[in-house]
């Protein structure tokens, strides 16, 4: 678990929701980089009455109280919410259950100042304990359990005061802060014959393998024989704080409008927690630690300014323009990139028209804009954290007591920093027209976003060598008897001494073998540009009175092409036939993959039949969402459009031809742009022309390049796959008894949709059952009072 | 006395015609040298050829034997007559022993020896059909409970290689592989539409991810075993109670940098240091991962010998790199192809309750049938011993154990062996045991209740 932040999404209630709103488009620059989209939550605030919530799903169970408390006359509004849910992943095994406990108090109330404007004001506070505990499972073995526990604290300060100044309008304040404290506890039983290598080696050199007993601080410690239990412990505090002021001023000359939004936003999260940590060193395992605490927190300050003007144009048009500019600004103490800075603009027009006009097309309206939203780089990024690898360097035989002092050769890299890292950001466009028609509203959008240097990592590789020492060099050059020897390693050069405990005989130096290899660094880079195409429709039919039913059609078409071209290294997992490690790197473009991209295409069909049964009080609908059009194709091409690879007639050949490389149903073979050798790293040798002339001349360096061609793993990898059309249906019902009571019925997938679709890559059928292509069937049922 | 001195006359020349006239007769005890030269069967062209006993029977029924020297050749000093030479011994050449018979028959008479001083003859060599030296006696996999009854363990799997014949084995390339998937039940790759093994008349059976073999000449005395050990050489024992202690062992496979990515210590622990280093196997590893991961349930094992071929190198190019149909760019279905002319011996096992999904993985003229096997209990598969031939060797009269009380119970089947016969108790007893090999894994191993190497 590496998670340093981040809301566990199950620890929001699931009660006490007033609206949700789903953000797309090119949003306000109140916002930041939302390419793809936001989802807001609004909690219930007011006075509500008592509302009793129950939920039974077949995998979860929920109780939620909630009310809004009138606490007398202008003193306000105090909104609580309780709740109680209990869910489990497995229906076998009842005692593998998250629970949730939920309880959020909120407190609203409207001030009004010396001029009578009003002054709304919000303070939540919000807590959530639970988690999860194995260890009344009794399919567990003895004594092993996995415990998390999982509190949040999280408040919230609003303010929105409408003072209506000629300088001011509106001032809006808020401040939310949130501390988490999830602790993960494991206890595992463990058992081994032989002693096994824990490494926590955090600098580079040679380690040997000591006892714990005689030095709990080695680098290496050797495991212990026998049995015994681990306890691991996971413990991540995430804290975050924002707070956001922004001030509007709205101007009116009789038709004209004008609204000047400025604000900014201040955010910060942490971790206060000491990440993955081990009760006992004597038995914990390979591990490195690194401190959540120790990381800095990432801080953003966020500055915006939006206009928004708007006048009326002839009789029944208007015309209104927004533009906007936000700028991100984030920093991480002691991070390589420094301060991160960037500008992202937004413009929107929209033209309606007419509106409410007493004819077939009673509102027209089309609009249109363009944004750029940068996306910052990630925490990972930013402050990245080590990843260490250990080659085993020594390995003298067991000892009769079962021990073996193996020695590694640890090496720490850490993510390189790139100067030349740009920022990610996306260009998006969009155009959209809206009617009403005979009742009819219709909205139909189109978009094309384009996104330029994406983030993605590839490895660099440095040439390097070590030492093996084996027990074949022990007994060439060591006289020492088993029982007497102490074994010590150079941390420089991995020489490997003997030394006799007894002191009757001179240290011995042992011979060794040089292995020669590569160690690899990842580096973050911008990849080439991913292009998104779409278009969205909703087409909400007028509700048919006599039987009280509203039909919506809503849909999408979407389009994606997102390819990578740029050089990045491999180096294959082989042994070369001398039995030393692969001596050579290949330079790839796009990577050591047989396709560097993707091309894909959507169409997707909606319909929802809601119905409304006054009589009987009943509401039902259904919702049937079918795909018309799944098309995916893995692609392997240069910016350029040529062809990157070759198409091979037989799978066992190295060696094809220069065609087209699509739905030919038959192996790709890719190969690297250039490789360097072990001994000259920076000599590039173009690779395809020396593999083909030592096909013809040196067959041991021809079987050697053989392992840098890249395969598809199948004959139909490179065909264009098109699922045939597939559909699933949810159903809603809800019916309310008496006064107090409703009940709601609801089903997802609720056909069971167990028929089959046809890829045509592959050719072969497969069962929607358990596909992903639709929902997994689940049913609910439930309860709500309110009084 | 004139009449005395014409009977002595008389006697006197009687004697002396009876002395002159048998000039054939002196010459019927005179011995000729004879030199019989073995000549080296075709199959084994570097035979050893001294210290053969060469028997000459001559026509009144009387033997005289000689031995040959370094070179083959027997030297006789033997009167005329007709002889018939014979001389037997069993060879060995690559893993398979011959019995080689000579027989020549020749009539020695005078003129043979007008033009040289000995007669030289020439014996050619009749070859009986080879049988393999070298064969699995104990294939130990299973693995068996832990002493906590947390379940399985399985780091302690060994083979046990057994030479069946009278004569030593040398292989100066010796090998073992397995065979994909792993496990019988699971899905195979490797059939075709029609359900048969798309290798079955290629000649080759592909080892997965690499075969091992011994760096240096593999030498196995008659009737005797090699235990080599795949997983641990250490003793499991002090951990598992179940297990079996292999600190001891003959051989072992631990190749440290064999792998494309640092061994695996779980499965791969160093072995105890009282094992030679040269007695270690290494592997030639075409697929990636590591540790060489044998089935703990269902194995298809079989070694090899490549005759003169190094075994690194072949197995290193990457012309000899066999991939599962349809998994031809994927590397975790990569193997080895190992001719099938190499192959000396091969298992098939299969899981006991898992039988109707198993497939075989060896084309027929490699192997047949299957044994039914149990994991998790300690059991190993264990070769039946071929009765008559066994109860034939004159030097095992009255060293046979008998009523053999080994077998085992598995899923409703008893396996045991047939001959009821204790192999290993008779050995302990010194007599020499001839094991079945009809290439039929379900006639020729049974399930075993407990590892030979268990005390």
């Amino acid at each position: 678990m590496s998670e340093t932040k981040g809301i566990d999404l199950r620890n929001i209630g699931s009660s006490n929701i007033e609206s949700i709103e789903i953000v797309t488009g090119i949003p306000s620059v109140e916002y930041g980089d939302l390419s793809n989209g936001m989802v807001k939550i609004n909690t219930r605030k007011g006075h509500t009455p008592y509302i009793v919530e129950f939920t039974m799903e077949p995998k979860t169970k929920s109780v939620a109280l909630s009310k809004g408390f009138q606490l007398g006359n202008k003193v306000g509004v105090l909104n609580t919410n309780l709740e109680h849910t209990r869910s489990i992943s497995n229906l076998a095994s009842p005692y593998t259950a998250y629970s949730r406990n939920n309880l959020s108090l909120t407190y609203s109330n409207t001030l009004h100042d010396s001029r009578e404007h009003p002054i709304r004001f919000s303070a939540s506070l919000g807590g959530n304990f639970g988690g999860y505990n194995s260890e009344a499972d009794p399919d567990e073995f003895k004594d092993t359990y996995t415990k998390q526990r999982d509190y949040l604290l999280r408040g919230n300060l609003k303010f929105d005061w409408l003072l209506d100044r000629s300088w001011i309008s509106n001032l809006s304040l808020q401040a939310t802060a949130s501390y988490s404290d999830r602790l993960n506890e494991t206890n595992s039983n463990k058992s081994s014959a032989s002693t096994q290598p824990y490494i926590h080696s955090t600098e580079t050199g040679y380690y040997v393998g000591e006892v714990y007993d005689e030095n709990p601080n080695a680098d290496i410690i050797l495991g212990p024989t026998g049995y015994w239990y681990l306890r691991a412990y996971t413990d991540s505090k995430p804290i975050t704080y924002s707070f956001k002021a922004k001030a509007d001023w709205v101007k009116r000359w009789s038709e004209l409008y004008n609204k000047l939004l400025i604000g900014v936003e201040f955010n910060g999260s942490g971790n206060l927690g000491r990440g993955l940590y081990y009760e006992d060193m004597r038995t914990a395992p390979t591990w490195r630690e690194y401190r959540y605490d120790e990381l800095p927190f990432m801080n953003n300050l966020a500055l915006f300014a939006e206009d928004k003007f708007s006048t009326p144009i002839g009789a029944r048009s208007s015309l209104s323009l927004t533009a906007g500019l936000r700028s991100d600004i984030t920093f991480i103490k002691d991070s390589e990139y420094g301060t991160v800075a960037n500008f992202s603009p937004r413009v929107n027009a929209r033209y309606v028209f007419w509106e409410h006009r007493e004819s077939v097309i009673s509102d027209l309206s089309i609009y249109g804009g363009w944004g750029k939203s940068v996306k910052q780089p990630s925490f990972a990024i930013l402050y990245p954290a080590p990843t260490y690898s250990d080659r085993l360097s020594f390995a003298p035989g067991t000892t009769a007591e079962g021990k073996t002092f193996y020695a590694y050769y640890t090496q720490p890299t850490t993510p390189r920093y790139n100067p030349d890292l740009k920022w990610q950001y996306t260009i998006q466009n969009e155009i959209g027209v809206e009617a009403t028609i005979a009742g009819t509203h219709i909205s139909i959008s189109a978009f094309r976003n384009k996104t330029h240097n994406p983030y993605t990592s590839r490895n660099i590789y440095t040439p390097f060598s070590y030492k093996l020492t084996t027990q074949t060099n022990i007994e060439n050059d060591c006289t020492i008897p088993s029982a007497n020897r102490i074994y010590v390693v150079d941390k420089q050069t991995g020489v490997v001494v003997v030394k006799d405990r007894t002191g009757a005989v001179a240290d011995q130096k042992l011979g060794y073998k040089q292995l020669n290899t590569f160690v690899s660094q990842s580096e973050y880079t911008n990849g080439t540009a991913v292009e998104r195409r779409g278009i969205d429709y909703v087409i909400d039919f007028a509700q048919i009175k006599p039987i009280r039913t509203q039909i919506r059609i809503d849909g999408n078409f979407y389009w994606y092409k997102g390819l990578n071209d740029q050089i990045m290294a491999s180096v294959p997992s082989a042994m070369m036939s001398n039995g030393q490690h692969y001596r050579y790197i290949g330079y790839y473009a796009g990577g050591a993959s047989a396709s560097n991209g993707s091309l894909s295409k959507q169409a997707n069909t909606n319909l929802t039949i809601i119905t409304h049964i006054p009589k009987i009080r009943m509401i039902f609908s259904v919702r049937i969402e079918a795909s018309f059009l799944n098309y995916n194709q893995h692609i392997s091409e240069y910016s350029n459009g040529q062809m990157r690879g070759r198409l091979l007639a037989d799978a066992d050949d190295f060696v094809g031809t220069d065609e087209t490389l699509y739905n030919k149903n038959s192996y790709v073979a890719i190969y690297p742009e250039y490789y360097t050798t072990w001994e000259e790293p920076d000599t590039k040798i173009p690779f395809l022309e020396k593999f083909l002339w030592a096909k013809e001349n040196d067959k041991e360096l021809y079987n050697e390049l053989t392992r840098l061609v890249v395969k598809s793993n199948t004959g139909y990898y490179f065909n264009e796959n098109r699922v045939s059309s597939y559909f699933a249906a949810n159903f809603n019902l809800t019916k309310e008894i008496g006064k107090t009571a409703s009940v709601t019925f609801y089903a997802r997938n609720f056909f069971y949709n167990m028929g089959k679709v046809h890829s045509s890559q592959t050719g072969l059928e497969s069962s929607l059952f358990d596909s992903g292509y639709i929902p997994k069937f689940y049913y609910g049922l439930s309860l709500r009072l309110k009084f | 006395m004139k009449k005395l001195f014409s009977l002595f006359a008389i006697a006197a020349m009687m004697i002396g015609m009876v002395a002159c006239t048998d000039d054939d007769d002196i010459d019927k005890y005179r011995t000729y040298a004879v030199t019989l030269q073995l000549l080296a069967p075709e199959q084994i062209p570097d035979a050893d050829l001294s210290e053969i006993e060469v028997t000459a029977l001559n026509s009144t029924g009387t033997s005289f034997t000689a031995v040959t020297d370094d070179n083959g050749v027997a030297t006789f000093d033997l009167t005329l007559d007709r002889y018939t030479f014979t001389a037997s011994k069993t060879m060995a050449n690559d893993g398979v022993a011959y019995a080689v018979n000579y027989s020549v028959e020749a009539i020695i008479t005078a003129e043979n020896f007008t033009a040289q001083e000995a007669l030289a003859l020439k014996a050619e060599a009749a070859v009986s059909q080879g049988s393999q030296q070298l064969m699995i006696k104990e294939f130990y996999f299973g693995g068996c409970q832990k002493d906590d009854g947390s379940g399985l363990y399985q780091y302690d799997k060994y083979v046990v290689i057994y030479n069946n014949s009278p004569v030593e084995a040398r292989l100066a390339n010796f090998g073992m592989g397995m065979c994909n998937p792993s496990n019988a039940h699971a899905t195979n790759y490797n059939v075709d539409s029609a359900g048969a093994l798309v290798y079955a008349n290629e000649g080759y059976t592909p080892s997965w991810q690499g075969v091992i073999f011994l760096p240096k000449e593999f030498v196995l005395a008659p009737y005797t075993s090699a235990t080599v050990v795949l997983n641990g050489a250490i003793n499991h024992t002090t951990t598992y109670s179940n297990s079996v202690d292999l600190s001891n062992a003959d051989y072992v496979f631990y190749h440290v940098d064999g792998f494309d990515r640092a061994i695996n210590t779980s499965y791969h622990p160093a072995p105890s240091e009282t094992i030679p280093t040269d007695n270690y196997f290494k592997i030639a590893f075409v697929a990636q991962g590591n540790s060489w991961a044998i089935s703990n349930n269902s194995p298809a094992f079989f070694i090899f010998s490549s005759g003169d071929t190094a075994i690194y190198e072949y197995g290193m190019n990457a012309e000899n790199t066999f991939f599962s149909p349809g998994k031809e760019g994927n590397k975790v279905y990569a193997g080895v192809k190992v001719k099938n002319e190499w192959i000396l011996d091969a298992v098939e096992v299969w899981q006991a309750d898992k039988l109707d999904k198993s497939k075989e993985r060896f084309a027929s003229t490699v192997n047949t049938g299957y044994v039914t096997f149990t994991n998790a209990q300690g059991y190993s598969i264990y070769r039946n011993v071929d009765k008559a031939a066994t109860e034939a060797l004159p030097e095992n009269e009255g060293k046979l154990v008998y009523n053999y009380a080994l077998g085992t119970d598995s899923n409703g089947t008893t396996s045991t062996d047939p001959s009821t016969i204790d192999a290993e108790a008779s050995m302990a007893n010194g007599a020499h045991i001839v094991f079945q090999d009809t290439n039929n894994s379900g006639k020729d191993f049974h399930q075993r209740a407990k590892a030979s190497l268990k005390k």
